[in-house]
């Protein structure tokens, strides 16, 4: 390769190291369950090894890894928010919003119920052997500015880590990268059409999505048109294998790649194709014990093949006369179109634009407009109390609707000290007069209590995972609402009670929080693994669609509940029977409590009618409600 | 893709606040504004604290205010005028407006520049300010009010057809009733810069308001919201199948509020380079100015999710099937508030992807927003918090002072006509015709029936990965790991027309659905027969042949045939039948000129309504032009002889064989499939199975459920939104095939012109008509482009380079790296990346 670039060859001693090469790889997002620990951890500990950062993917990750070579760096927050929790994110050096993925974008994912083995479904926060779906949509993002707010979030629970957003390929990815740019993301991810899955239909494989190069230079040119290229870094993924891609790739506008196939191939994978059957022969996508035994990769290996690809780089660098691969980001004057009849017929030289403006990332972070000096300064008062919860602290403040993700800021401190343990109960007493704004106690650690004299918005309890939050008001009960949508999505624990009613899909993938509310709209317990949900009024059509735990009971008073169960996995049960006498008993203890700390007079009423009153209850949970346990293989 | 680069689009926060009774009040103005303000997170701020996206108020008209201020100009106003609130850059903008006005009876009172603090703007909104003025208009003579608003809008569409070219030139309002205020200010800075809501005087008695967040940096003043009548919040998904739609809906529109003429004048309903809430506000103003009942028309538009409610009310459910017989919904999360002066209302769209929530105060005033909390209300003077549930409207009757909820509209609608009549009477289902059906068994051999397998590439892989699965498990199958091969323009094996397109999809700015969980907002319920017009009611409007599935058995197909057959008992003129062959011996380019042309003359001068292209006349002279190209181009031009609306178009075709290639012939506009070879080839792998009736019935439903995930992933719920939608990319197509059949389709890389996909399509054909292919009688082509098989389709994850990726990590020695690097960097044109060298 003589290049004659605008550049002289220089000697390769002079471009950087490759420990700053391996700073801008990782491996692409793949859970901890539709690969095998073995593999997971293999490629964490190597990517630590030499600096790079490895991605756990969808599936949360053994806290046992946290602060150890085995930790990811990158945690992803997808869709199922499966094992999202305040320790989760907090351990993370990046924070992955998967909004879509290369191999099935617009879609969301399954986990067999096969590859659920007993540390899969503890990790989830699920149980074994049931199958576990993740939604098409993030449902806290149908939305520009609720992508907004959910980055808000991550930074509050989590201020040290760079949040990313991954998008993929097509036809105006550089607008939705410009909007998630203002959205205040760090990094932007492009992926190619071509990135793997554990589990996908087929056409969706091969029919949705484009070509990383497209997007890449769509959204590497609006972002610069938009002046907006230097808030962000861009990374790319899609069959990049060799330092020659990468090089392109850096060219073409990418600071950083990721690699998934390469990696997985690195590691052992003869592409079989059967990553959805948990047959992998070599033990690379399996939960089986006798597969992952197969299992023959190792960390060296794949630090002998990134050294491999890094060390192409650093000669290509030094072919063009360049130190460093930050120099050749989006200087697509290196490039020329191949000599060629076939290349001739398509339009490839109007690909290589040239706009002014920077090419790289220019700022540490993309900082939001909105600094939240409110829970700031809150901190201040309760950081001894967080260092030592032996003095517990009661606060009465003022909250408004601007004072969004409230609680999360804390919550993060918490996590950050005392990991998911969090504090002793009833540590931290937040008693908040007026309307809450979005997210209101989002990844909520244990040993807070917030009590609202007001109501909340949306995503109330978001990620939840302990502590307690009270909204009640002069004007409350099943005729008003004091909630908004998708409450309690993907929380892991904790209590949320409203004394209203709240909006659409309500306790949407809960899979540990206990809560009662005076009414919904549609869609509840959506895709729920676990938890309680007691609703004391109308709910919304289509009850439990996807619920495959946990239980819910519905105070059905007008008689036409019935109706609006999905009775595709669950059923509804009366449970004034024998038979339910522990779910009964459950259920009154918790009404009790609700009714001491809301003052609900519809509580109070069925409580004081209990052996009336429970007739009108029905009981949504799973079919055959015990859990099918992992049938094991092979005549074992 | 330049172009590419600057677009955007866009989402926000939003709401109304109303006095019930309809008592103007200036605290309703401050009101307003403080809650728009206290959503600005909801929208894009800069760093200087005022520039954002744009944010506005569409305000009743401030009568006093505007009195006052005329007076001290020494004008009276009459008691009926109107405003026009405008943006310009030039003053002979102003000649036009006067022009235009004059020549529609309608004299200008006066001209009055609105007073603006430039101190509110950020630098990049001082830039692109135009200059702000209101024309007062009052009609010539004595005129009915309706007549006078229509001639207000009928002057507006002319002026700006007229300054169409003057990207900056815009009338953000021009009616009897409200005036807009907007533009690209913060909503703490409005005030500041248009002084006039500052004045005490500016009372009004209600107001939807709005905040911008656009995706790019790059926001126009013309773009703020609200537009004419409507602030959205969300994001149309099916815009461009329902801007199509429009314009196919215009060549049979008859107005009472407007001669023929005048609609001529009128005919580009939808302000080209808007955004798609635009366009939404556009087509709901067209309605509501041509008489359309405010509420019908926004439930027509956004419509609740009826196909699969049984437990909604059946005279409701019925309103709603009627509309759906001249509307597809305008789908997507949508929380959209909107107003015509005597209305004021909200509507959420049919799956609740947008939040909305209402309070009702003591002082007798609604407010709805996307939040709660934008107005600090002491807890004791809430009469009523509430939310709008998916697909819920409420609304005010401002003349009457009285709020309407959901089930009082829905009341309101479901009595206005017989639907429920109306659509017995004249709607039919095939199904209810299928059992008397004759059809001829349908493994019917037509010849050749191994060389069409082989032309349509159906290979011994895409029977044993996709359609033995789909018969098997009754869905489409699951794979693993990703797409390793070509793009279909640089293949060099035989790839499907079809492959050249991918799936759009949702992400960030809207959702996609679940298909599977959610399915009780989704549909693929398909109707035939012409489209009558969208101005007025009456039981024709309910005439449709109908089924729930798109691609269609054998005996619906037959039936459909049968009302479209003259002399058949069944015929009816309305579905007469024209069926074309796409075969083509050369010159593809001109052969698919001849047949279009050919078509659209049948249509028009011979009654043809469903138009059957059909490809089974395949044979060993005979190529096919690529169904796809067909239909798109077909599609295309019955628009522009504006003869859409009058048809329907169905394919009988070999090159549909799984939900992706059924699915781009419905995004081009065809309404139904009859994939003869498919049904051919799954009786054939059932061959001897005694139910055989049953397994195509299922494979039809796995082809259901796989065309609702494709849609589904671009949030789209129902089949005639997704139709026209063209969601999809084309990669290496020339820019003359994507605009002359996939126009609205983004072109990417343009590449492979008519003569090279004419070439390709002559190889394909010589090759599947070779009798002794691969040495044997009546074999199919292996296939390898699911997963690698040596010697077919190239994969990047071939069995060669994987063993020397694993070689070299295990040694890390550079010998063995260099084997991957020959592997991978010399594989020559596979990937876009592989056309660019480093400069040499």
């Amino acid at each position: 390769m003589n290049s004659k670039s605008d550049r002289k060859s220089i000697s390769i001693d002079e471009v950087e190291p490759l420990s700053e090469i391996f700073k801008r790889f990782s491996t692409a997002a793949m859970s901890m369950g539709s690969i095998s620990q073995e593999a997971h951890e293999t490629l964490a500990v190597a990517m630590n090894t030499i600096g790079g950062k490895s991605n756990s993917g969808e599936g949360g990750e053994n806290p046992e890894r946290y602060g150890t070579q085995k930790n990811s760096a990158i945690k992803q927050v997808a869709s199922g928010r499966f094992g999202v929790t305040p320790e989760y994110l907090r351990s993370a050096k990046e924070l992955q919003i998967k909004v879509a993925q290369g191999a099935k974008p617009g879609e969301g994912g399954q986990l067999p119920g096969s590859k659920v083995s007993p540390l899969i479904a503890s990790l989830r926060f699920t149980k074994p052997g049931v199958t576990l779906i993740s939604p098409p949509p993030h449902h806290d993002i149908y939305s520009i500015e609720d992508l907004a707010q959910l980055i808000y979030d991550l930074k509050q629970i989590n201020p040290h880590a760079k949040v990313a957003v991954k998008l993929v390929s097509t036809a105006g990815v550089g607008t939705i990268a410009a909007g998630v740019a203002k959205a205040y993301a760090d990094k932007i991810i492009i992926s190619g059409s071509d990135g793997g899955t554990g589990a996908a239909p087929i056409g969706s494989i091969r029919f949705a999505g484009n070509p990383w190069e497209l997007g890449l230079i769509e959204a590497h040119n609006a972002l610069k048109a938009n002046n907006l290229r230097g808030q962000v870094t861009l990374e790319t993924d899609g069959g990049l294998k060799t330092g020659l891609d990468v090089v392109k790739a850096a060219i073409l506008g990418a600071e950083q790649y990721a690699f998934g196939t390469g990696a997985l191939v690195i590691v052992g994978c003869v592409m079989l194709r059967v990553c959805h059957l948990n047959t992998c022969a070599v033990g690379v996508a399996t939960q089986d014990p006798h597969l992952r035994k197969k299992f023959t990769g190792n960390v060296q290996k794949v630090i002998n093949y990134f050294t491999l690809m890094a060390g192409e780089v650093r000669e290509i660098l030094a072919e063009l006369g360049y130190k460093s691969l930050e120099e050749i980001v989006g200087k697509n004057h290196l490039l020329d179109v191949i000599d060629d009849d076939f290349a001739r017929k398509f339009n490839f030289a109007e690909l290589l634009y040239k706009l002014d403006g920077v090419n790289t990332c220019q700022v540490p972070f993309n900082e939001p407009y909105d600094q939240n000096e409110y829970e700031k300064e809150l901190i201040k008062e309760l950081m001894p109390t967080i260092k030592d919860p032996s003095t517990p602290i009661v606060l009465n403040k003022e909250i408004s609707n601007l004072n969004r993700s409230f609680a999360t800021r804390i919550s993060g401190e918490i996590a950050a000290i005392h990991g998911n343990a969090g504090l002793p109960d009833g540590s931290i007493t937040l008693n908040m007069k007026g309307t809450a704004g979005q997210s209101l106690g989002a990844f909520m650690s244990k040993g807070i209590h917030i009590n609202i004299d007001g109501a909340g918005n949306d995503y109330i309890g978001k990620g939840m995972h302990g502590g307690q939050i009270v909204i009640s008001s002069s004007k409350a009960g099943h005729e008003f609402a004091l909630g908004g949508n998708t409450c309690l999505y993907g929380a892991t624990g904790g209590t949320l009670y409203v004394h209203g009613q709240v909006g659409e899909r309500f306790g949407v993938r809960n899979s540990g929080a206990t809560t009662v509310v005076e009414g919904t709209g549609d869609h509840p317990c959506e895709y729920m693994t676990g938890g309680m949900v007691v609703i004391l009024g109308n709910t919304g059509v289509n009850f439990g669609a996807g619920m495959t735990g946990g239980k819910a009971f519905v105070y059905d008073e007008e008689g036409n509940f019935y109706e609006k169960v999905n009775p595709e996995l669950v059923e509804a049960l009366r449970i004034d029977t024998d038979e339910w006498d522990t779910e009964m008993f459950e259920l009154k203890a918790l009404l009790k409590d609700y009714a001491v700390k809301t003052g609900s007079k519809r509580a109070l009423h069925i409580l004081e009618k209990f052996r009336t009153e429970i007739r009108k209850f029905w009981m949504v949970a799973p079919r055959g409600i015990k859990p099918t346990i992992v049938a094991d293989k092979k005549g074992e | 893709m330049q172009d590419l680069f600057t677009s955007f689009k866009d989402n926000c926060g939003f709401g109304l606040l109303a006095s019930i009774d309809n008592t103007p009040s200036h605290k309703n103005l401050e009101d307003a504004v403080t809650a728009l303000s206290r959503m600005m997170h909801r929208g894009a701020v800069a760093a200087d604290g005022k520039t954002g996206d744009g944010a506005g108020l569409l305000l009743s008209l401030p009568k006093s205010f505007f009195d006052k201020d005329a007076k001290a100009q020494g004008i009276e106003l009459p008691e009926i005028y109107a405003v026009a609130m405008v943006f310009s850059n030039n003053d002979s903008d102003f000649d036009v407006i006067n022009k235009v006005c004059e020549n529609n009876d309608l004299k200008i009172l006066y001209t009055r520049t609105v007073p603006i603090d430039t101190n509110a703007l950020g630098e990049q909104a001082l830039a692109s300010l135009p200059t702000i003025k209101q024309v007062f208009v009052a009609p010539k003579g004595a005129v009915a009010a309706n007549r006078f608003e229509a001639l207000v809008y009928l002057s507006r569409k002319e002026i700006e057809s007229e300054l169409m070219h003057d990207k900056t030139f815009y009338i953000p309002s021009f009616s009897t009733s409200v005036v807009s205020y907007k533009g690209l200010v913060m909503p703490t800075h409005i005030k500041e810069f248009y002084k006039d809501l500052g004045n005490p005087d500016f009372e009004i008695s209600f107001c939807l308001f709005h905040q911008r967040f656009s995706t790019n940096t790059l926001p126009e003043w013309k773009l703020a919201q609200p537009f004419r009548m409507i602030a959205h919040n969300g994001e149309i998904n099916s815009v461009t199948a329902n801007r199509f739609n429009v314009v196919a809906k215009m060549a049979s529109a008859k107005s009472d509020v407007f001669t023929d003429e005048e609609m001529n004048r009128l005919k580009d309903v939808i302000q080209k380079d808007m955004s798609d809430s635009a366009s939404l506000d556009n087509f709901m103003e067209f309605l509501r100015v041509n008489g359309v009942d405010f509420f019908k028309a926004a439930r027509s538009l956004i419509p609740a999710p009826w196909h699969n409610a049984p437990h909604m009310d059946s005279d409701l459910r019925a309103f709603y099937e009627y509309a759906s017989t001249c509307f597809e919904p305008w789908d997507g999360p949508a929380a959209v508030s909107m107003t015509d002066g005597r209305y004021i209302g909200c509507v959420i769209d049919r799956n609740g992807l947008r939040p909305s929530k209402y309070i009702r105060t003591t002082d007798n005033r609604l407010l709805i927003s996307s939040e709660y909390g934008v107005l600090q209300i002491p807890e004791e003077d809430i009469v009523e918090r509430g939310r709008l549930q998916s697909g819920e409207m409420m609304g005010i009757d401002l003349k009457h002072g009285k709020v309407l909820k959901s089930t009082d509209i829905d009341d309101y609608l479901k009595a206005a006509h017989p639907y429920d009549k109306w659509l017995c009477e004249n709607m039919s289902y095939l199904q209810e015709h299928v059992p008397t059906a004759e059809v001829k068994k349908t493994s019917i051999q037509y010849g050749n029936m191994e060389e069409r397998q082989r032309y349509f590439n159906f290979t011994l892989e895409v029977m044993r990965e996709i359609i033995k699965p789909m018969i098997a498990e009754g869905k489409e199958t699951t794979g693993a790991m990703g797409d390793d091969t070509p793009i279909a323009a640089f293949s060099n094996e035989q790839r499907n027309f079809t492959d050249f397109f991918k799936q759009k999809f949702a992400q960030v700015t809207n959702p996609p659905i679940d298909p599977i969980r959610e399915k009780t907002v989704m549909s693929l319920n398909t109707g035939f027969g012409e489209r009558q017009n969208i101005l007025s009611d009456g039981p024709e409007h309910a005439k449709r042949l109908k089924t729930v599935l798109p691609v269609m058995s054998a005996e619906k197909f037959c039936i459909l045939q049968e009302f479209g057959t003259q002399g058949s008992e069944k015929y009816d003129p309305s579905y007469k039948v024209g069926s074309y062959a796409t075969t083509y011996k050369s010159d593809l380019k001109k052969s698919l000129d001849v047949l279009v042309a050919k078509i659209i003359v049948e249509v028009r001068d011979h009654g043809i309504r469903t138009i059957i292209l059909d490809d089974r006349e395949l044979d060993a002279d005979n190529k096919v032009i690529p169904m796809l190209m067909v239909v798109g181009r077909l599609s295309q031009e019955l628009l522009v002889a504006e003869l859409r609306s009058l048809t329907s178009i169905v394919v009988v075709t070999g090159e549909v064989f799984d939900p992706h290639s059924a699915a781009t012939m419905l995004s081009f506009g065809a309404v139904a499939i009859f994939p003869y070879l498919l049904y051919y080839t799954v009786e054939e792998l059932e061959e001897g199975s005694d139910e055989i009736k049953a397994t195509l019935k299922r494979f039809r439903r796995a082809m259901g459920a796989g065309l609702m995930k494709i849609m589904s992933k671009m949030g789209i719920s129902t089949i005639s939104s997704y139709r026209n939608s063209r969601l999809f990319d084309v990669i290496g197509l020339s820019s003359d095939i994507v605009e002359e059949c996939f126009d609205g389709t983004y072109g990417l890389l343009n590449g492979l012109g008519y003569e090279d996909i004419d070439a390709r399509l002559a190889a394909n054909h010589k090759r599947a008509f070779t009798s002794d292919f691969d040495g044997q009688k009546n074999a199919l082509y292996k296939g390898g482009y699911y997963k690698y098989k040596k010697g077919e389709e190239f994969h990047d994850f071939s069995r060669p380079t994987i063993l020397a990726i694993q070689k070299c990590a295990e040694t890390g020695s550079k010998e063995d790296y260099a084997h991957v690097q020959k592997l991978v960097n010399h594989r020559d044109k596979k990937f876009i990346r592989d056309f660019y060298e480093l400069k040499e």
